[in-house]
């Protein structure tokens, strides 16, 4: 029953977009950081942002998960205009936020929907991360790799419609981010929620978006669609040739 | 166990399918049936929608004034109806009323009827307008306001001024049975409806649509729509159902099926499917009864039999987890006041039905040659605690 719960995929079917970013600007004081900013995600997609430290694509997911309120413009979710916290969403930092003072188990029941079901929901999140074994360890003694899947095994079990990546793999060496990106992709094929990752690292946007746009001081600049299968052999030459342009874009920026 | 009966606002006869003993549904005559049914202690009554009725919200705010306690069960919508004014108007019957309104989520079924009224989308995207609408009301409703756009609804700062009695809005009930109708109901409703389909068929979608609320953390109730041919004896009840029938010819049959044919309804095609057009097989299930079908969209089955047989039967679907019933008989003001007579005393309804709370000695029962009245008059004395 429960690996029903977290293998179903989330209602499919709907035409309205699951999130519409409409003409959205932010201000923090006299600094303008977004600009009369559009974006839509449909159900399923996996939409990368990629641009320069600053340039505002960390305040965009912040307004998408409802932490700040847009100055002009709005951001509906299902239709529905966001006020507050996005239930829907949740979002992953750089630095896996774990409560070192909970297990690896304990860190994730704390999310999953609040049922009898939590801890089985919990585990069978965990072992979609390969970290079941893992569950009575106490995260301080895991690598950051290990923290980062536990960061997205919670934000599995709380079976969210959208997942908000902050650069989630900014921390790890090379290879691990390598794996990470797999395991996400796979995760996501499988459970078909929507993702918003915002990274610096090109390749990883190429790898994994369905579309990528490159945000440059507060407004997007450059949208790619990607219609390749997955998963993307990094030489392959169109993937090679659409990092070339997008990364020409960011640094001609 | 709420049992309701049927405000027939698109007329009533004494036989189906003929003009013979038809009977005109003038304001009075409605007017008779909603003070039979607040009288004999129904818990509401539901009245129907669509082009070959008089309006559901005319209706209804023109009878309850002359009820006290019988609920109105009465259609929004979706895509007729914006959803703010909904609201409103929800709330203002609520409040004049005295909150006694229950609102009635109709999709709709026949796509040539929608196509008149403006709606021209296909069945699951009325389902999803559906789905549109009640997340705004629902909000709207519960004091929030509201911003949405939506694939088929938008609005801006959407809010409810006045709120009704009920809070945070009358109960929703809805009928469907296609899966993008269970969607909707485990989201969005409080008690879900199903025609008089045989109890297994109706225990298929209770469990399925149980199953779907449970993913929204929701619990939903259920009800059934069937007519009743209840008589004292099993026989009379027969003769009954056959008599009700007795001036349909078969081209009357085959026209109604083929405009039946027509719905995209999944529920309208279920009851179809019961009788297959035919006068031959008719009793689908135990005391289960299409003959009603034959002619007439929309619930097209009926219980018959005696009192005890029927109310067993009603009590099977209560064991499936229905607490709502909503009855109707032909004629309307007759049967309302046959099954109550018949069933009521059988079936552990609300408290309403077995408190006759006069605040005088009325006349009860056939008094014999102005003498003695054939009842024990203790009972009725009036009790100083029995307000009106």
């Amino acid at each position: 029953m429960v690996q029903a719960i977290l293998n179903q995929p989330i209602q499919e079917t709907r035409k309205t977009p699951l999130v519409q970013v409409s003409r959205v600007s932010k201000q923090f004081g006299k600094k303008r950081v977004l600009h009369e900013v559009d974006l839509e995600v449909a159900e399923h997609e996996l939409v990368v942002v990629v641009g320069r430290s600053g340039c505002g694509k960390s305040t965009l997911l912040r307004l998408l998960a409802g932490l700040e309120t847009a100055t002009e413009g709005q951001i509906f979710v299902d239709g529905l205009g966001l006020r507050g916290a996005n239930a829907v969403a949740r979002l992953m930092f750089q630095n896996s936020a774990l409560l070192p003072w909970k297990t690896v188990l304990g860190n994730v029941v704390l999310a999953a929907p609040r049922t009898s079901d939590a801890p089985a929901v919990a585990m069978e999140a965990l072992s979609q991360v390969g970290l079941a074994d893992r569950a009575k360890d106490w995260p301080a003694i895991l690598s950051g790799g290990q923290q980062q899947r536990v960061a997205l095994a919670r934000a599995l079990a709380s079976q969210a419609g959208l997942l908000l990546l902050d650069e989630p793999l900014g921390a790890l060496d090379a290879l691990t981010r390598l794996e990470m990106q797999a395991l996400i992709e796979k995760i996501w094929i499988k459970r078909r929620f929507s993702i918003v990752l915002v990274t610096h690292d090109v390749e990883e946007a190429v790898t994994l978006g369905d579309r990528v746009l490159v945000m440059d001081r507060g407004q997007f600049v450059l949208e790619k669609e990607i219609l390749m299968a997955r998963p993307r052999t990094r030489t392959s030459p169109e993937l090679v040739e659409l990092k070339e342009e997008i990364l020409s874009r960011v640094m001609g920026s | 166990m709420k049992l309701f009966w049927f405000i027939p606002t698109f007329g009533d006869s004494r036989y189906l399918a003929s003009p013979k003993g038809a009977r005109r549904t003038t304001f009075a005559y409605l007017c008779q049936i909603a003070q039979a049914v607040d009288e004999l202690g129904y818990y509401g009554a539901l009245l129907p929608t669509g082009r070959s009725c008089d309006d559901a919200w005319v209706v209804a705010s023109s009878l309850f004034p002359f009820t006290r306690k019988m609920r109105f069960l009465v259609a929004v919508r979706p895509g007729l109806m914006s959803p703010t004014l909904t609201a409103r108007m929800v709330a203002s019957f609520d409040q004049m009323s005295g909150g006694r309104l229950l609102i009635n989520v109709v999709t709709g079924g026949d796509p040539v009827e929608l196509a008149g009224d403006g709606v021209l989308l296909d069945h699951d995207e009325r389902y999803r307008l559906t789905d549109e609408f009640l997340t705004i009301f629902r909000r709207i409703s519960a004091q929030e306001s509201v911003d949405f756009k939506g694939e088929h609804l938008e609005v801006r700062d959407a809010k409810l001024l006045f709120a009704g009695v009920q809070k945070p809005y009358p109960e929703l009930y809805f009928g469907g049975s296609s899966s993008a109708a269970h969607e909707v109901a485990g989201k969005h409703i409080d008690v879900y409806l199903s025609w008089g389909e045989p109890p297994e068929q109706v225990a298929e979608k209770i469990a399925e649509v149980r199953k779907i609320a449970a993913r929204y953390g929701r619990a939903v109730r259920f009800g059934v729509r069937l007519h009743i041919i209840v008589r004292e004896t099993e026989k009379e009840a027969w003769t009954a159902a056959e008599d009700l029938i007795r001036y349909v010819t078969d081209d009357v049959i085959s026209g109604a099926q083929k405009i039946f044919a027509r719905f995209d309804s999944s529920g309208q095609q279920r009851m179809s499917q019961l009788h297959a057009g035919k006068r031959e097989k008719l009793e689908i299930s135990p005391n289960l009864w299409a003959g009603v079908g034959l002619v007439r969209g929309g619930a097209g089955t009926a219980l018959v039999g005696d009192p005890e047989t029927v109310a067993e039967r009603i009590r099977e679907y209560a064991d499936l987890g229905v607490d709502s019933f909503i009855f109707s008989g032909y004629p309307h003001l007759e049967e309302a006041y046959r099954v109550a007579e018949l069933l009521f005393p059988l079936l552990r309804t609300t408290p309403e039905l077995t408190q006759t709370s006069p605040q005088y000695l009325s006349p009860f029962g056939e008094a014999a040659a102005s003498g003695a009245s054939p009842h024990d008059r203790s009972r009725l004395r009036a009790s100083p605690q029995e307000a009106r």
